[in-house]
C-alpha cells in the first residue's frame, strides 16, 4: 500500500463546507489534494490538467449525478470513491460495487478507504 | 358491495342469472355502483361481471364471460399477477375470504390498483357453490404512499446532507478558534445563520427566497447591534432554495467580519447591491465604508474560502477588493 504523502487526490462536491473540511482533513492526513470540483464540468477541466491517484465523488451535485464521470475514471483505471448521504441503493446496478462511504464520513474512514482503492487500481 | 357476508347470498346462488323480477333490478343495481362485482363458478370461470367491470376492460363482453378469471384482460397481463389470482380462487373455493391489493389491467392498457376481495358463497348445504369477487379502486391512495415513501427518503437523505454540512461546519470552526467559548460563539453564529435561511425557506414553501429578505435577516442583526447602516440597493429577486442555503451563509460570514473588523465594528455603512446580468446570473456586490482602514488579510479565512468555494465556477470567481477605504467583493451566482 502507498504512503498517503504520495497519493494525489481531487475532491468533487458541490457543498462548500463539506468540501472544504474534505480539503482540510485530507490535507492533514498527508494527501495532495489537487482541489474541489463543484460540478461534472470543473472535474473534467481539472482532470484534463492532472491526474490524480483517486477522486472522492459526492453521488448528487447540483441538478447532475457523477455516475457518467465514475465510469470514464474507472475506464482510465483512476480509482474513485463514493461519499454520499445517499444509500448505496441509490447507485445505478452497474455501479453497486463501488466503495461508498455515508455522510457524516468518518476522516479517518475516508482516508484507509482511498488507500484501499488506489491499491486495488493499481 | 366489497363486505358480502356469505350468510346473506348462501340464498341466491344463481345471483345475475335468474329470470326473476327480482333479479333484473339486482343486475340494475350491480351495474350501477362504483365497485367491481363479478361471479365466478368454484374453478374460476367467469360466469357474470357487472357493467363497471367489463367497461374497465374495454373488451366485449364475449371475451370475458365464460373464461377462467386469470385468462381475462384484467388479469393476463403478467404470470405473476395470474399465478397469485389462481392461488385467491383456489382457495376462496375451500371456503375462504381472499382480500389483497391487486394491481389490474384496463382499457388501453392503463393499470389500476384496486382493493380486491373474492368471496366463497355457500349453499343451504354449507358448501361452496360460487366465487364473489369485487374490487375498487385505491389507484389514488396507491399514488399517495408512493409519493409519501418519495418525499420520507428525500426528507432522508436532506438530513443527512445537513448533518454533514454540521459536521463539517463544527470542524471547520473548531480549525480556527482560539478558544472553547471563541468556539461557542462562532459555530453558534453559523447554525443561526442556517436555520435563518431555512425559516426563510419553508416560509416561502421550499420554492424561493427574495434576496432583500435573505440580506436582512443575515446582515441586518449586526448592522443593528453594532449602530452601522445597511443599505440594499437591487429590484425583487428570487434566490432558488439551495442557492439561498448558500448565499445565506456567504452573506453571515461578510456581515460577521464587517462586524468584527470592518464597517459595521463602528458606525460604518454597508451596502449591498444586485442584479440580473445578460445571461439571467445574479450579480452581488458587497460594499464597506466608514470603517477602520483596510489591509488585505494575512492569510484565507474560513468565509474567504467559503465564498471562493460557493461562487467558485460563476463567472470567474468572486473578487475581493481590500481598498484601505473599505472592503468590497463581487459575486456572481447561477439562478437557474
Amino acid at each position: 500500500m502507498t504512503g498517503p504523502a504520495e497519493l494525489a487526490v481531487l475532491i468533487v462536491e458541490d457543498e462548500p463546507i463539506i468540501a472544504m473540511e474534505l480539503e482540510d482533513a485530507l490535507a492533514e492526513a498527508g494527501f495532495d489534494v489537487l482541489g474541489i470540483a463543484p460540478s461534472v464540468a470543473e472535474a473534467r477541466r481539472r482532470l484534463a490538467g492532472a491526474r490524480p491517484d483517486c477522486v472522492v465523488l459526492d453521488m448528487h451535485l447540483r441538478g447532475e449525478t457523477t455516475f457518467a464521470l465514475a465510469d470514464e475514471l474507472a475506464a482510465e483505471g483512476v480509482a474513485r470513491l463514493f461519499v454520499s448521504g445517499n444509500e448505496a441503493s441509490a447507485l445505478p446496478a452497474h455501479l453497486r460495487d463501488a466503495t461508498l462511504l455515508p455522510k457524516p464520513v468518518r476522516m479517518d474512514r475516508l482516508a484507509r478507504a482511498i488507500a484501499a482503492e488506489v491499491g486495488r487500481a493499481a | 358491495m366489497t363486505d358480502h357476508a356469505p350468510a346473506e347470498t348462501s340464498e341466491r346462488p344463481e345471483l345475475l342469472r335468474g329470470d326473476a323480477p327480482g333479479d333484473a333490478r339486482l343486475r340494475r343495481l350491480l351495474d350501477s355502483v362504483l365497485a367491481f362485482v363479478g361471479v365466478l363458478s368454484t374453478d374460476g370461470v367467469l360466469l357474470e361481471a357487472n357493467e363497471p367491470a367489463v367497461a374497465a376492460a374495454g373488451v366485449p363482453r364475449e371475451e370475458l364471460i365464460g373464461r377462467p378469471f386469470w385468462d381475462c384482460y384484467w388479469w393476463s397481463f403478467d404470470p405473476a399477477t395470474q399465478d397469485r389470482l389462481r392461488d385467491a380462487v383456489a382457495r376462496a373455493a375451500e371456503g375462504e375470504r381472499i382480500r389483497y391489493d391487486a394491481e389490474i389491467r384496463v382499457v388501453g392498457d392503463g393499470r389500476l390498483w384496486i382493493d380486491f376481495q373474492i368471496v366463497p358463497v355457500l349453499g343451504a348445504d354449507g358448501r361452496v357453490t360460487e366465487l364473489i369477487p369485487s374490487g375498487v379502486d385505491i389507484t389514488e391512495r396507491k399514488l399517495a404512499e408512493a409519493h409519501r415513501e418519495l418525499l420520507v427518503r428525500e426528507l432522508s437523505h436532506r438530513v443527512k446532507n445537513t448533518l454533514a454540512t454540521v459536521q463539517a461546519m463544527a470542524s471547520q470552526t473548531l480549525r480556527t478558534a482560539s478558544s472553547p467559548a471563541a468556539f461557542r460563539d462562532a459555530f453558534g453564529a453559523r447554525l443561526r445563520a442556517i436555520a435563518a435561511s431555512h425559516d426563510l425557506l419553508v416560509e416561502a414553501d421550499h420554492s424561493a427566497v427574495d434576496l432583500a429578505e435573505l440580506v436582512r435577516h443575515q446582515v441586518g442583526p449586526y448592522a443593528n447591534d453594532d449602530g452601522g447602516t445597511l443599505v440594499l440597493e437591487g429590484g425583487p429577486l428570487e434566490l432558488p432554495g439551495d442557492v439561498a442555503h448558500a448565499m445565506g451563509l456567504v452573506l453571515h460570514e461578510l456581515a460577521g467580519n464587517a462586524s468584527k473588523y470592518g464597517a459595521l465594528s463602528t458606525a460604518g455603512t454597508v451596502r449591498v447591491s444586485w442584479s440580473r446580468d445578460g445571461d439571467g446570473r445574479l450579480r452581488l456586490r458587497w460594499t464597506e465604508r466608514g470603517g477602520p482602514p483596510v489591509a488585505p488579510p494575512e492569510r484565507r479565512g474560513f468565509g474567504t474560502r467559503l465564498i471562493e468555494q460557493t461562487l467558485s465556477t460563476e463567472g470567474g470567481g468572486p473578487r475581493f477588493d481590500y481598498a484601505p477605504e473599505g472592503l468590497t467583493v463581487e459575486m456572481t451566482a447561477a439562478l437557474e
